[in-house]
């Protein structure tokens, strides 16, 4: 072959490969540019997301980790099993966990992958990992999952790792069940019409003919068109026609009929006042089938009361009832939880968005086997987000480190979507209220009913328990109280969002529950409220009757200056006169309401085992007079008012403040951030250092170091057991009015005014706090009607002026603003709201009812 | 599938699966101010700069970026209209959370980039947009309305 020739024949390959080489060489700058920013492994963890994390090295090999989870809610797992596994692909399952299958928090276990026994659907069962991320996720989602089930459910099922999925099958199982009832109903009725259309519709028959309802509507049409081909000359056809339109008629009744009667949550027993009940709203993501005992076991249990309740309620003027299930989760969009974890000779490096490091430190240990020492544990950003969970972040870091210790690779697991849409699902709240009202107003009984479905695990049974209890009855002392909380268990999803603040769910039904009575008695909402807030002098008094005590003093005050804010009176009055019902809906005069609620906000509960009181604070002012506050970073917002805080305190430049977190040191606190990062605790605590400074700052020497914690007053006392007294170290109050108008075409209700008053103590950066509250504001709109929104002139704030310590804002928003809009929309069409969100058709359906 | 395009000002011909998003494709390759938010287009989370037009990257398909100019946050910052932005929603006391900045930050720009005295309703319809819970809707807008101040005077040199 001549040289040209072997030029020609090599330079289309020579040509391909240094394209190739081209692209390629291109595709890695662009890799190396981007990790020259924010991708390397020497970042700023605080200042990072877990999920941008990867090795500096190119070559060192990652491997992406995904969970594989039950798609059922109980039975014995058999194996987990993937078809054609790479062979440098990793399956984690309970056996292979070096040491402790568990976490363990406080005194609950729960374990990391399901062993023998499925507790929960959703729970985590094996664990892939692997280098490509796409075929990690494909594998897991076609692993064989066998579980073996007391029911007559089928024994293998693969594994379904969808929600939506889930959602789908689920409707399916309905409209099969619907469809074996209503095919029992046609036979009976007309046993000797045995056609060939019914014959068809049996679904026994074969799994193709198992269809959703409107595919089994198709199915009906072919065997019409069947039936009118073979039996011609057999009838008229239009008769047919009609026989079969009737038969579909009767299907989708049925199948109505059987959704309606579906109970979303069999878990809680109903009592529903039969005018007012709403029955559970919207979509089936917090429904599973009934298969549960009515009585289910509970995890804690909580029992208080005081004064003669049962006599004071049969002798009341006014009995009043109410049922209420709050479904108020506030969601966002945000990192989901996970963990990237490195392995390298012996030591641990953990990069995850924890909120309790002290508790992943030591459950990291005891499951792979090492020394805590040798664990490092580096923060990520925390979303801002109610699906934090202190617990469950730890179960997800232990696996992705258990694959980390057991490959010798770098590991990211990612939480897969629909874990996160388990840990996103509302906590099933049901509060039944009864009370016994005089016709003063004054609540002479009142009996609370509290059931809370905490799912398979509460590690913080005991203390939701407590916060339930304490804010059940809300701001008010009625003569005689009984309140009753349980968690109880079940096969669902751990509850693990909206259990922090799950107090908002009890003042919501409080708050709504004196709308109610309002309502029914004809007393001004404002009057009942002060009327019931007095401290009162309970009869036969003593020290086993001794009520819950709180700061009720600041209310006056409060109420005082929302009533002037909203001219609450006058509207309240006025609309009154033209309630929207279905036969003023169109009237001349717009059918218009106000609501009021008020809730408090307490920090730093006495009768917690992770008492705040324990923690510490230290604060150094170094030679240079500059000071350094060693805790962790602070939210962003919080930042330049601690620091202003504490450059004001000690007269120096708020430049000179700085915060110093070293996570390499194990010396750190046993609390969860929740505590530890709470802005009141921490601004109490930097006050008692800036002072401690400031006494010895002019007689000794810089730098000088002070550590401080909180010690409780002396005129504070709470008996855990007999939980009387006061519960709280800090105490806000809040006051939300709204005002509302329906629109009489479409039934819905449109906002006109939001009034809000917080008394928090000294406000030390108005602004902010201003800021945060508008931000939950318009969080809560989002999320408790659809398409519910108000121009942010129309929202007014106001600050009650107070010299007390500074205090925190909390949820309290969370806490008001729901109950004042719902019972704005009560007194307009005179129809208790029982839930939130509010379902799009609820005021039609209350009003259609009457 | 090979996909020739201009990102970050940069002529590149990155590999493609043919039924993968941009979202993904940027992520993979090393591009991490765009977050895996909601999956549907509506967080924001993703957004970036197609052909000057901010777009949730989770929605596009990477076969339709073939010989557009994708712009993404990290690049963007490093220019004097992210500087505006910048110094807008500082002013308005905004700290973004992080995951949600290029859908809060794109916004902005395609508000002030089209418009330099926006109104505050329009500004307002944009800014109900975003589900984040970092910042309310007042304070964005307030923000978006100082970032195009800024930009006024940048560019009238006053």
């Amino acid at each position: 072959m001549s040289d040209e020739a072997r030029t020609a024949k090599a330079s289309p390959e020579k040509k391909a490969k240094s394209s190739a080489d081209a692209k390629s060489t291109t595709a890695r700058k662009v890799r190396q540019k981007a990790k020259a920013g924010k991708g390397k492994i020497s970042i700023d963890s605080a200042a990072s997301f877990y999920s941008d994390i990867r090795p500096a090295d190119s070559t060192e090999e990652l491997l992406y980790a995904y969970i594989i989870t039950s798609p059922y809610d109980s039975g014995q797992l058999e194996s987990v099993e993937i078809e054609n596994l790479p062979a440098d692909y990793f399956l984690l399952t309970a056996d292979k966990i070096p040491n402790a299958n568990s976490v363990k928090t406080l005194s609950s276990e729960i374990p990391l992958l399901a062993d023998n026994h499925i507790s929960y659907k959703g729970e985590p069962v094996a664990v892939l990992a692997g280098s490509d991320k796409k075929l990690v996720e494909q594998l897991a989602k076609s692993a064989v999952i066998i579980i073996k089930q007391e029911t007559q459910n089928t024994d293998t099922e693969q594994s379904n790792v969808s929600l939506e999925m889930d959602a789908q099958e689920q409707k399916q199982e309905y409209a099969e069940e619907s469809l074996k009832e209503a095919n029992v109903k046609t036979d009976e009725k007309e046993p000797a019409e045995k056609t060939e259309e019914n014959t068809l519709q049996n679904p026994d028959e074969s799994d193709e003919n198992i269809q959703p309802p409107e595919a089994q509507t198709g199915a009906i049409n072919n065997t019409d068109s069947k039936s009118g081909n073979s039996s011609e000359g057999n009838g008229n056809p239009s008769e047919k026609k009609e026989g079969i339109i009737d038969d579909i008629k009767e299907l989708i009744t049925s199948l109505e009929d059987n959704l309606k009667n579906t109970v979303f949550n069999e878990n809680i027993q109903k009592e529903p006042d039969e005018k007012d009940a709403v029955s559970s709203p919207g979509p089936i993501q917090e429904s599973e089938p009934a298969q549960h005992k009515q009585e289910n076991p509970i995890f804690t249990e909580r029992k208080f009361s005081y004064g003669d309740y049962t006599n004071n309620l049969e002798k009341a003027d006014f009995q009043i009832e109410n049922t209420f299930y709050p479904r108020l989760h506030i969601r966002t969009v945000s990192e989901p939880e996970g963990a990237y974890v490195e392995y390298e000779n012996g030591i641990v490096s953990i990069y995850t968005p924890t909120l309790w490091a002290s508790h992943l430190r030591k459950n990291v240990s005891s499951i792979i086997n090492i020394p805590e020492e040798n664990i490092r544990i580096k923060r990520t950003i925390v979303p801002n987000s109610d699906s934090n969970s202190l617990w469950y972040n730890t179960i997800l870091t232990c696996l992705a480190t258990a694959i980390s210790f057991l490959t010798q690779k770098t590991v990211l697991l990612v939480a897969p979507q629909e874990v996160t849409e388990y840990m996103e699902k509302p906590v099933s709240v049901s509060i039944h209220h009864k009370t016994g009202v005089q016709k003063d107003g004054r609540i002479v009984a009142s009996i609370l009913d509290v059931t809370v479905d905490a799912g398979a695990y509460c590690p913080f049974a005991e203390q939701i328990t407590d916060s339930l209890a304490v804010t059940a009855a809300g701001a008010y002392t009625p003569d005689s109280l009984f309140v009753c909380v349980k968690i109880q268990k079940s096969n669902c999803f751990p509850a693990i969002t909206g259990t922090r603040n799950i107090d908002k769910l009890t003042f919501f039904a409080v708050e709504s529950q004196i709308q109610d009575i309002a309502l029914k008695t004809g007393i001004n909402p404002i009057d009942l409220r002060i009327i019931n807030t007095e401290e009162r002098q309970i009869p036969n008094y003593s020290s086993e009757n001794y009520p819950i005590i709180l700061d009720r003093n600041k209310l006056l005050a409060l109420y005082e200056k929302i009533l002037r804010m909203s001219d609450f009176n006058r509207k309240y009055a006025s609309y009154s006169q033209n309630p929207f019902t279905a036969k003023t809906s169109f009237s001349t005069f717009p059918s218009r309401g106000m609501g009021l609620a008020v809730a408090f906000d307490g920090k730093g509960y006495y009768g917690s085992p992770m008492g705040f009181l324990k923690h510490t604070l230290e604060v150094t002012m170094e030679k240079d007079s500059s000071l350094t506050i060693k805790s962790p970073t602070p939210v962003a917002s919080i930042i330049p008012v601690w620091k202003q805080y504490a450059s004001d305190m000690l007269n120096i430049s708020s430049e000179q403040v700085h915060f110093e977190n070293d996570d390499d040191k194990n010396d750190t606190s046993e609390l969860p951030e929740t505590i530890t990062g709470s802005v009141y605790i921490m601004t109490q605590l930097l006050k008692k250092c800036c002072q401690g400074i400031q006494k010895l700052r002019f007689r000794q020497p810089l730098p000088i170091s002070v550590k401080k914690k909180l010690t409780k007053p002396k005129n504070q006392t709470w008996d855990q057991e007999k939980f009387c007294g006061t519960p709280y170290y800090s105490l806000s109050w809040g006051a939300a009015a709204a005002e509302v108008e329906i629109d009489p075409l479409l039934y819905k209700p449109k906002l006109r005014g939001i009034w809000i008053s917080v008394n928090a103590g000294t406000i030390l950066n108005k602004k902010q706090s201003e800021i945060s509250i508008r931000k939950d504001i318009s969080y809560v709109l989002r999320h408790i009607m659809d398409g519910m929104t108000l121009s942010p002139e129309k929202i007014y704030i106001n600050f009650v002026e107070s010299q007390d310590e500074p205090k925190q804002l909390g949820c309290i928003i969370y806490s008001i603003l729901p109950a004042a809009i719902t019972n704005a929309i009560a007194h307009a069409t005179r129809n208790t709201v029982h839930t939130v969100p509010i379902p799009i058709d609820y005021i039609f359906r209350g009003i259609a009812g009457k | 599938m090979k996909i020739p395009f201009i990102l970050n000002s940069e002529d590149i011909i990155l590999d493609a699966e043919p039924d993968s998003k941009l979202l993904q494709l940027l992520r993979d390759n090393g591009i991490f101010s765009v977050k895996d938010g909601c999956k549907k287009g509506s967080c924001g989370s993703c957004t970036v700069l197609m052909d000057g037009k901010p777009v949730p990257s989770c929605i596009i398909p990477s076969a339709a970026v073939r010989h557009s100019n994708i712009e993404t946050l990290d690049h963007f910052m490093k220019t004097q209209d992210y500087a505006d932005i910048d110094t807008g929603f500082r002013q308005a006391g905004i700290n973004l959370c992080g995951y949600c900045n290029a859908g809060k930050i794109f916004a902005a720009w395609s508000i002030i980039s089209t418009d330099p005295r926006p109104a505050k309703d329009s500004v307002l319809k944009v800014a109900r947009y975003f589900p984040c819970r970092c910042t309310d809707t007042e304070t964005l807008a307030s923000g978006i309305i100082m970032a195009a101040a800024a930009r006024r005077k940048r560019i009238s040199g006053k």
